[in-house]
């Protein structure tokens, strides 16, 4: 099978998305004649210390997709112990990574867990270790600099 | 109008599209035409860039490319997926034992099984539309025969070029005595094509020739035209209703007032949404029909085996039973069959339990019989035995007087108990104080 098989499954998930998204979640591709780049708009979840934040983020799917995991980026600064803090705001965890991926995984389950990340970080995989090593002995500063964080870059529009 | 070129046949305008081609999805493009020209008719199907007409289950959608499955196969764990989907899948696994996409369980060498014959069925079932619908072909079929019609029947399908120096195809609809692969300009507005789509250009594509309209006489490019001719308002159309029983034809302008007092027209979605609901209904007849089938099969598969199972059973019972198990010949349907062949093992098992207790009744008799028998002949022994023990009795008692002094010392020590137990019943005739004596001096010296 070509790309195009894949494409076709890539263009199924898309309209899922948007036809009917996940809570909080709002999906458009970046440009219309690429099914592989994703935008994503997701509202910071009410329990986290992220609640009234927007962030940006982009997905990008591989050509091999599903074969490969797709890779997730915020594009919004983000405070966050499994964010990378710099200019790419990586994330690589659960099944985004290559040996946990599994082809039956569709882009819903990434972006539900992305969200469920924002509420409940992953300590064990952090990537800022400093934020993880924060959030869990002084859980008071963390949610203190998430809140300004969400402020700062993620309260408008 | 036209003028040729060049007659070479060796024009692809773009000799990369041949390659972008192979793997494009033939759609959106406006020259769909012209960039699927180098597809042949037995060029494999991609089945995953159809549209499918008839809505599928879910169950029957592959997990990988969630399609309805293509070459569906299974894997030990029970998980199905494409083949295609699932060796692609296994390529991108670096382990030697591979692991199934969804649970991650090794399966040996990746070996897969195949999958239930109904699965297949039903997914060639489904109606998908052809893939040249984009340019043309309306025919709606059923995914089994899609090959069959992309290779045989359409007639958008690009076949070999007649021309034997030319190695482009052209659309069976358009396919002649001679090659059409030489480019033309169109005089009229200095673009250039393939001879082949010279048609096509002047009948909607070109932007300077003019025609006019048979209906309302205007004139328009050709490129309007054919939008024109779906809007114009003296075309003389056929009622909405006219596919369940409306004659009525009149001008576009005309139809809508129509239409407002048309009973058929009105009653159309109701008679569209009862005709969809039939053919839902239709095909879950189908479906339950060929799942009957199956179980049918099933059924007189189990009930040969259970044939072959009552058969010894009968031959040992044959001896006390009339032949029944023979007679269960022809029997309009299965469940019938098997619902007597109960009946028959029910009342032969009857006959059986009844013979049983027959010969257990017996048994018991002979038992009681031998015991009595035994019991007399105890019996007999006992009085025997009694008898001897009197006439022994009495031979002692009768020595023992016949010698009234033995010797102190002759006496054994076995005879003294012996005689001594015996007189509870002395031997009449025999007299007793000798005796006594006897045994007292006996005792006293010992
Ligand atoms: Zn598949
Ligand atoms: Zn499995
Ligand atoms: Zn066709
Ligand atoms: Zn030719
Ligand atoms: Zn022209
Ligand atoms: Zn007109
Ligand atoms: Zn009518």
């Amino acid at each position: 099978m070509g790309s195009s098989g894949g494409g076709k499954r890539i263009a199924r998930e898309l309209g899922e998305c948007t036809n009917d998204p996940p809570e909080g979640i709002r999906v458009q591709l970046v440009d219309d004649a690429d099914v592989y780049r994703w935008d994503i708009t997701m509202d910071g979840p009410e329990q986290s210390p992220y609640a009234g934040g927007h962030f940006k983020l982009q997905l990008r799917l591989p050509t091999e997709y599903p074969f490969k995991p797709p890779t997730i980026n915020f594009a919004t600064k983000i405070y966050h112990p499994n964010v990378s803090n710099d200019d790419k705001g990586s994330m690589c965890l659960g099944m985004l990574r290559s040996d946990q991926w599994k082809p039956p995984n569709k882009i819903v389950a990434v972006l539900n867990m992305v969200r469920n990340i924002l509420i409940e970080p992953n300590i064990d995989d952090a990537v800022e270790t400093g934020v993880a090593e924060q959030y869990k002995n002084a859980r008071d500063e963390f949610v203190k600099t998430a809140r300004e964080w969400t402020a700062k870059y993620a309260s408008g529009k | 109008m036209d003028r040729v070129v060049s007659n070479q046949g060796s024009l692809h305008p773009n000799p990369g599209a041949e390659h972008v081609d192979a793997e494009a999805v033939p759609s959106i493009s406006p020259e769909g035409a012209s960039a699927t020209a180098t597809r042949r008719a037995n060029v494999p199907l991609d089945l995953r860039i159809l549209d499918y007409v008839t809505p599928f289950d879910r169950n029957l959608v592959c997990p990988i490319c969630h399609c309805p499955f293509i070459q569906p196969v299974r894997l030990d764990c029970d998980h199905t997926f494409c083949r295609d989907c699932l060796s692609r899948a296994f390529t991108t696994q670096t382990a030697d034992t591979k692991k199934c996409p969804s649970c991650r369980a090794s399966s040996s060498f990746g070996q897969t099984q195949t999958v239930p014959r109904f699965i297949i069925h039903m997914i060639d079932e489904l109606v998908v539309k052809c893939p040249k619908h984009d340019v043309g072909c309306a025919s709606q079929v059923r995914r089994g025969d899609l090959q069959v019609h992309v290779d045989l029947y359409c007639s958008y399908s690009e076949v070999p070029c007649p021309a034997v120096d030319c190695s482009l195809t052209i659309p069976r609809k358009d396919l002649g005595e001679r090659c059409l692969h030489s480019k033309v300009i169109c005089d009229s507005c200095d673009v250039e094509m393939l001879e082949k789509d010279v048609n096509e250009h002047n009948r909607k594509l070109c932007t300077k020739q003019t025609s006019t309209c048979p209906d309302c006489q205007e004139s328009f490019t050709k490129s309007a035209l054919s939008d024109h001719e779906r809007r114009c308002p003296q075309t003389t159309i056929r009622c909405l209703g006219s596919n369940i029983g409306c004659r009525h034809s009149t001008k576009r302008v005309d139809m809508a007032q129509h239409q407002n007092s048309c009973a058929l027209a009105s009653l159309l979605p109701a008679m569209k949404a009862m005709s969809d609901r039939m053919d839902q209904q239709g095909a879950a007849l189908d479906l339950l029909q060929r799942k009957n089938d199956i179980l049918e099969g099933s059924v007189s598969n189990m009930q040969s085996l259970l044939a072959n199972a009552a058969l010894p059973l009968a031959d040992a019972s044959a001896a006390a039973t009339s032949p029944h198990s023979t007679e269960a010949a022809p029997f309009d349907s299965a469940t019938h069959h098997l619902l007597s062949l109960h009946e028959s093992l029910r009342e032969e098992l009857d006959r059986v339990a009844s013979s049983i207790s027959e010969v257990d009744a017996r048994a018991s008799m002979m038992i009681i019989n031998e015991n009595l028998r035994l019991k007399e002949d105890l019996a007999h022994t006992n009085a025997v035995i009694g008898s001897m023990r009197m006439q022994l009795q009495w031979l002692t008692s009768a020595r023992l007087q016949t010698q009234p002094k033995p010797a102190p010392g002759a006496v054994t020590s076995g005879a003294g108990p012996s005689v001594r137990s015996g007189p509870s019943s002395p031997p009449p005739g025999a007299s007793q104080p000798p005796i006594r004596r006897l045994s007292d001096s006996e005792r006293t010296k010992l």
